[in-house]
C-alpha cells in the first residue's frame, strides 16, 4: 500500500466531515471560514498520508515508545538472561504487531 | 534660560514619599527601591536597549475555540530576519494528534519541499527516539486531550521572508494520550527559494482532530 491507495478513503472521510473550518489571523483581524477547494485537497492528501503512516509505520513509533530504556534492557539481560529479555521485548512486539 | 546642577551625590532624604523630579518620583536610591512614573502610558527603556533591539511582538492569536487549522498572516517582513513563535495549546479535539507547521505566502500554504526530523524522549528517560518528519510540513508537537493545556512549544523560523531556504527549529513538552510526557526537539529546512509572510498550524489531518491555541510571534532584532 502507498499514500495514493488511501486517497479514496480519505476523500470519503473528509467529505463526511464537511464543513471543516479554518481560522486566520491578520493583525487584529480574526476570520473563520470553510476550507477552500485547494485546502480540502491538501487535507485529503494529509489524511491519506496519515492513514498510510498508521498502516505501515505507526507500529514502529508505538514500539519505540514502549520498549524499556537501553540501560534497563542491559540490566534485564545481566540479571535474567537473554531469554527473559527476549520475552520482555516480545510483549511489546505482540502488543504492536508489524502489519 | 538653561541651568545645570553639578554635584557628586543627591540623597533622597524624605521619610515617606520620595523626591519628585518633573512628575517622576524617586524613592530610596538603592536596588529594591521605587521609581514611580505617573499615568499608565509611556515607555521606559535604556537607550542601549533600544539601539540593540531584542524581541518585538509582530502578531498572533488567542484562539479559544477549536478549528482544523490556525493561520497567522503577514507577520514575516523585511523588518526582521528571524522569528520566534510561542505556541501554547489550549484545547484539543480527538484522542491524540501530531501538530505540524506549514509556511505560507499570500494566504496559501506550501506543502512540499520540507526536510526535517524530531528527537523525543519521555520524562524519566525510558523512551527516546528519532524520526524523520516527512516532506509536507515541519513537526511542531504532540497534542492530546490528556491535558492539552499543558502542551507548549517554542519555534524559531529563520529568514522566512528572504528568497532562500527557510530553516526551522522547535522544542516543546507535551503529554501523550497514555499520560506519558514527552520532550521534543524538532529541526528542518524548507528547501526552496520562495519568500513567506506567514504560517499555518494544523493537526495531522484526521477529521475531528482540531486545535485551539495561543500563538505569539516575535521578530528578533537584526543587530
Amino acid at each position: 500500500m502507498a499514500v495514493e491507495d488511501y486517497i479514496a478513503e480519505a476523500t470519503t472521510d473528509v467529505e463526511a466531515a464537511k464543513p471543516i473550518m479554518k481560522i486566520e489571523a491578520d493583525g487584529t483581524d480574526v476570520t473563520e471560514s470553510e476550507l477552500t477547494d485547494a485546502e480540502y485537497t491538501l487535507r485529503i492528501n494529509d489524511l491519506a498520508a496519515y492513514k498510510n503512516y498508521i498502516a505501515l509505520e505507526k507500529y514502529k513509533d508505538d514500539r519505540q515508545r514502549k520498549y524499556p530504556s537501553i540501560p534497563d534492557q542491559l540490566d534485564d539481560i545481566f540479571h535474567n538472561g537473554l531469554d527473559a529479555w527476549k520475552a520482555t521485548i516480545q510483549t511489546t512486539k505482540d502488543k504492536y504487531p508489524k502489519p | 534660560m538653561s541651568s545645570e546642577i553639578k554635584v557628586d551625590t543627591i540623597s533622597e532624604k524624605t521619610s515617606a514619599n520620595g523626591v519628585v523630579i518633573d512628575g517622576v518620583t524617586l524613592k530610596d536610591s538603592k536596588i529594591g527601591g521605587t521609581i514611580t512614573i505617573p499615568g499608565s502610558t509611556g515607555t521606559m527603556a535604556l537607550t542601549s536597549d533600544i539601539s540593540a533591539g531584542g524581541l518585538t511582538y509582530v502578531g498572533g492569536i488567542n484562539q479559544t475555540s477549536t478549528a482544523a487549522t490556525i493561520s497567522v498572516n503577514n507577520v514575516f517582513t523585511s523588518a526582521y530576519d528571524n522569528y520566534l513563535v510561542l505556541y501554547h495549546s489550549l484545547t484539543a479535539n480527538g484522542t491524540q494528534c501530531q501538530v505540524n507547521l506549514r509556511l505560507r505566502a499570500s494566504g496559501t500554504d506550501v506543502s512540499t519541499g520540507y526536510v526535517g526530523g524530531r528527537f523525543y524522549a519521555s520524562l524519566g528517560g525510558t523512551v527516546s527516539g528519532f524520526v524523520a518528519t516527512g516532506t509536507s510540513s515541519f513537526y511542531a508537537m504532540d497534542q492530546t486531550t490528556n491535558g492539552p493545556d499543558r502542551s507548549a512549544t517554542v519555534m524559531q523560523i529563520y529568514k522566512p521572508q528572504l528568497a532562500m531556504d527557510t530553516n526551522y527549529s522547535a522544542y516543546g513538552f507535551s503529554p501523550w494520550n497514555d499520560g506519558t510526557k514527552y520532550f521534543q526537539n524538532c529541526y528542518g529546512v524548507l528547501e526552496n527559494d520562495n519568500q513567506y509572510d506567514g504560517f499555518t498550524i494544523f493537526a495531522d489531518g484526521t477529521p475531528g482532530e482540531e486545535i485551539a491555541a495561543k500563538i505569539a510571534v516575535y521578530g528578533y532584532a537584526k543587530s
